[in-house]
Parts: C-alpha cells; structure tokens; sequence
C-alpha cells in the first residue's frame, strides 16, 4: 500500500486551483447578498437571514453540479484533465458551503424558540405523508452528511486505510447526495418562488450533469462492447508499434470488458492495466515521465514494466505479456498477478516507426 | 511536456477557470436579481394599547370602539422575544382590562402584536361597550395557513413551503396563526384562525402549515377581526 500521500506531479499550481474555487464562490455570495439585490426593485428587502441562506445553498448546489461534470469533462476532452487532479479540495470547499447554509437556516428559521435548534429540525415539520409541505429539509440533512463523510475521508490516508475499491464506492454516495439536493431544492424553494428564474437553472444544472455522464456512458459502453476478440491462445491484436503514440499508451478493451493500457516508451512497449491502484484513475491516459507510467489523476508511478511503482514506494498494478509478430503488437488476455515483470517488446527502428 | 502542449495545457486552464468564476458571477445575478418581492410590511414602534386580553383562540386584546374602529379593534398578540405566544399571561388574565406594550407588524389589513412587556392588569377596570360578534356563517376558502407574526412582517419572506417548519415552530410556540385568503373575504385577506371548539387551531393541521389550502370552518367578525373556526376534517391540500 503506498505511503506517498502528497502525489501531485504535473500539477503543482494547486493553490492556483483552491484561489480560483474560492474566489468563484466568494464572489458568488458576495453579489448574491450585496449587489445583485439592489437591481431588483423590492417593496421591502429580503432579511439579510434569508439572503444568506438562499446565498449560500444555491452556491453549493452550483459548486456540486460543476464537481460533477469535472469527470465526465475530463473523460470527454483530455484537457480538462487539470480540473480533476484537486477535486478533491472542491469537494470540502463545497462541503463548508453547503455547512454554511444549514448553519444559517438553523440559526433563523429553528432558533429563538424554547426548543433547541436541531430538536427543532427534526421536529417542527413531520408531514411525511404529502409532497406539498414535505420535510424537505431532510433531503438536504442527507446530502450534507455525505458531503460530511466524503470530506472527512478525502485524504489519502483514508484511501489506503479503506482500501481504493470500498473507498470508491464509498464516494459514489456523491450521486445520491447530488439527487437529494435536487429534491431538497424541488420540494423547498421552487414550491414558493414564482419567478421561474431558478427553476430553469436547477433543470439547466441537473439535466446538464445527467446528460454528460450518459454521454460519457455511452461512449465507454460502445467501446466496451467492441472488445477486441482473443485468437485460442489469447493474443489480443493491439496494432503496430507506430500506432502508439511515443510516452503513451494505446488503450485496448478486451473481451471480458478490463481495459489493458499499452505504451510505447524508450524503444519499447509493455501492458499493464488501465486502473490505478490509487484511485482507480484511468492510466492509459496518462503518460510516462522519468521511465514511469504516471497516473493522469494524481500522479502515481509505476514502472512500465514491472507494474512496481519506484522506491521507497510498494504499490504494484498487474501488467501484461506482450510480444511482436509480423511488425504487429499482441496483449495477452490473461493478467498477471500485481507486480509481475513482463518482458517488454524491444522495438528495432524500422518497427517503432510502424513500418 | 512539450512546451507547446504545456501551453496549450495552461491556456485551457486558464480560459476553465476564467469561465467557471464568470459562470458564477453571472449565476449570482441571474438568481438572486430574481427572487420574488416579500412584498410591503409595516412596523410601528413605542405602541400603548389598553383593552380586554382574550385568551381563545388566540391570545387577542379588544380595545373600545373608537372613531378610527367603530366596532373595536382586535389585535392579535405574540411575544417580542422569539417564537413565543403569550397564552399563559391571556389566560391568567383573560377577559380583565390590561395595558400592552410594544410593537405592531403588519401587512395589508392584518395585524399582530408583539408584546414587550410583562402584560399588566389596568388599574382602571371600569368595564366598556364591546360590540357582539356578528357571525357570518360557514365558509370554504382557499389560501394558507400561516404563522401570524413572520407572514405579517418579521421575516422577509415569511410563508410558503420553504418557510414552512418555522411556521409550525412558530404556532407550536403559541403564536397566533392566520389565515392568509387568496381574495378578500368580507374585505380582510387575514384572519385569526381557530378550532372547531372555539379553542385553538387543532395540531392535526400542522400538516396543512404552509401550502396552498382549501378549508371549510365558521366565520365570525369581532370587533374588526375575522375569526376563522376551522373544521381538520374538511381541510384538504390543493
Ligand atoms: S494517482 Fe490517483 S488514481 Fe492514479
């Protein structure tokens, strides 16, 4: 398990990254609450309460719904592979949002009474039986919970203690979390505001994340289903050496659905597979860097080669056998085991050219 | 890295981020410009009022009829300090002639008031004239049951769905609920919501808090006030 828990590489600007997520989202609270309201000509302002509330819920939903269509964005556009590397921080960004919000809800609609504040939440509205006048705020009591869970466990301390595959499943608790903020926001403000304003961003926002991610669905899916068939040894056709481009990889989905990525580095190519053994980040995007295979999403190494990342660290990802027959490269279908060496295909020049 | 493809790596980066920070800004002032107007409210300040507290189904002071309320005014009474009613004082001193302080809130032709002070028994107990209510028979009306003091003005906007645990908050804390009518009923949009009893509005109506309601009850005006005495069983969510 590696013990490297700082493992940005190509990313240094990380501060860049955390200043612009704070800016955006100060500068959204702060024109939320002080100027944009002076250009709507009210009878009698909105409490400063519910401005920060409605300020600091709506900011949140708009942090979540841009966290969740960095991934499919990415998967989409290698470009915006950037934006995925510190999700991470946007995610406990949004989390102190979203804390922010039920903080000044709690502190105006369940306070000044003989009850305490959270007794009061759970209290007050118990008209579980209707959807006009259902405790709405439930829906959002979940979802910052996940928010909750997701932050508190985002280190990667976290991530090796819990092990990538339970880790993961565990922070796919964000959709949920993601449908539960809708609903909060459905059977809450929309029931009440009759300017459709907001309406229209909420379905924008939802309709947006459902639809990128069914792209990017799709077109794995159909990626997926044209695995390429084995002959009866189990050789995988991947194509000539000069199809895959130099310090990268080609990326081959075998039958079974596994993806092996395939790279071509110093002369020669090796396999190994797609998946990270940090955090599942797709490694065939990534490229190689000081004789390594880095991983796109945070920066893990692994030696090409033997699947071993470098000293001091013990991370291992399974690779595969290669060889070289009539200038064409073959994958076996068969893994091997983590951290297995897997003699690469020398290239001659003529065939790193693909001739 | 090559450095053009650095480049290009930073400039994509450079162009997301400058887009995600006017995405927001523009965000900002599409939805906030667009909230709805919590509409007009007043607040008066420094008031003295004397009359007889009434305890049912609200705490409510009727004060004599005067030339400004020929029939008396009746004002709805909550505590200044949070979500609070003052039921307790009104029953202990139910029907005796009392001096109030504090403010009034106010939206429309409903009112409520928030008491400051300790409410005192008058030394004066010289009884006065109060107008009989005058019943106005049984009534099915839309509109929303509300908490009377944050529909009337303390919170901006004070109704609603998003609003309404607070509401329930607020009537469970013994704050007069009213009755909030799509179209003016006998000339008031408000009136002081009770029970079939006479006696406050029942907790089976919590449910009915906030969203828009059809309801069937008696319909009495004392002094200026509409009484709305609501029967849980013909109350249905439209
Ligand atoms: S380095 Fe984190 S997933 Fe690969």
């Amino acid at each position: 398990m590696s013990v490297r828990y700082e493992p940005v590489l190509w990313w240094r600007a990380k501060w860049v990254y955390d200043a612009v997520l704070i800016l955006a989202a100060g500068l959204y609270v702060y024109l939320y609450i002080r100027v944009a309201p002076a250009y709507s000509e009210f009878t009698r302002p909105v409490d400063i309460q519910i401005l920060r509330m409605r300020a600091t819920g709506t900011c949140a939903f708009l942090m979540l719904t841009a966290i969740l269509c960095i991934g499919p964005l990415a998967r989409l556009d290698a470009r915006f592979l950037p934006l995925l590397y510190n999700r991470r921080h946007f995610g406990v960004l949004t989390f102190a949002m979203a804390l922010a919000h039920a903080w000044f809800v709690l502190d105006w609609y369940f306070n000044y009474s003989s009850t305490p504040k959270l007794i009061g939440l759970f209290t007050a509205n118990t008209s579980y039986g209707q959807v006009l006048g259902f405790p709405f705020e439930i829906f959002g009591v979940f979802a910052l919970a996940v928010l909750f869970i997701l932050a508190a466990t985002s280190h990667d301390f976290w991530l090796s203690f819990l092990t990538p595959p339970v880790w993961k499943a565990l922070h796919m608790l964000i959709y949920p979390a993601y449908a539960s903020v809708v609903a909060h926001i459905a059977f809450g403000y929309l029931q009440d505001v009759e300017n459709g304003a907001f309406a229209i961003v909420v379905v924008g926002c939802a309709a947006t994340v459902l639809t990128l991610h069914l792209i990017t669905g799709l077109r794995e899916g159909a990626k997926d289903a044209q695995g390429a068939a084995a002959d009866e040894s189990g050789w995988v056709e991947v194509g000539a050496p000069g199809d895959i481009p130099e310090n990268r990889a080609k990326i081959v989905t075998l039958a079974g659905g596994e993806r092996v990525a395939v790279f071509r580095y110093d002369g020669k190519v090796s396999a190994v597979t797609n998946v990270c053994a940090h955090q599942n980040g797709p490694l065939g995007e990534g490229k190689i860097v000081a004789g390594c295979v880095t991983c796109p999403w945070h920066g893990h190494q692994f030696d090409p080669a033997t699947g071993r990342a470098p000293a001091p660290f013990t991370d291992k990802i399974a690779t595969y056998r290669v060889r070289l027959l009539g200038g064409i490269v073959f994958v076996h279908e068969q893994a091997n085991a983590p951290g297995t060496a897997a003699e690469p295909i020398i290239l001659t020049t003529s065939a790193a050219e693909g001739a | 890295m090559s450095s053009d493809s650095r480049r290009s790596t930073f400039l994509f980066s450079a162009i997301s981020a400058m887009g995600l920070v006017l995405g927001f800004v523009v965000a900002a002032f599409a939805i906030s410009s667009t909230q709805d107007d919590p509409g007009r409210t007043g607040f008066q300040g420094g008031v003295k009022l004397r009359g007889v507290i009434l305890a049912a189904p609200y705490p409510h002071l009727m004060t004599p009829p005067s030339a400004k309320y020929p029939q008396g005014r009746a004002i709805p009474l909550a505590s200044a300090n949070g979500k609070r009613g003052v039921g307790g004082q009104a029953k202990r001193l139910n029907g005796q002639i009392v001096e109030l302080r504090g403010f009034i809130v106010r939206r429309g032709d409903g009112e409520m008031m928030q008491v400051t002070r300790r409410i005192r028994r008058a030394k004066d107990q010289t009884p006065f004239a109060m107008t009989k209510p005058t019943r106005l028979g049984r009534w099915r009306l839309s509109g929303e049951i509300c908490d009377g003091q944050c529909v009337l003005g303390i919170m901006k906007p004070g109704r609603g769905l998003a609003h309404k645990a607070c509401a329930n908050f607020c009537i469970a804390g013994g704050i007069p609920p009213m009755f909030v009518t799509e179209k003016p009923v006998e000339g008031s949009q408000f009136m002081l919501l009770g029970g079939p009893d006479g006696g406050p509005m029942p907790a089976s109506m919590y449910d009915k808090v906030g969203p828009f309601i059809t309801v069937e009850g008696r319909l009495e005006r004392r002094g200026n006030l509409l009484f709305f005495f609501i029967d849980p069983a013909k109350a249905e969510v439209r």
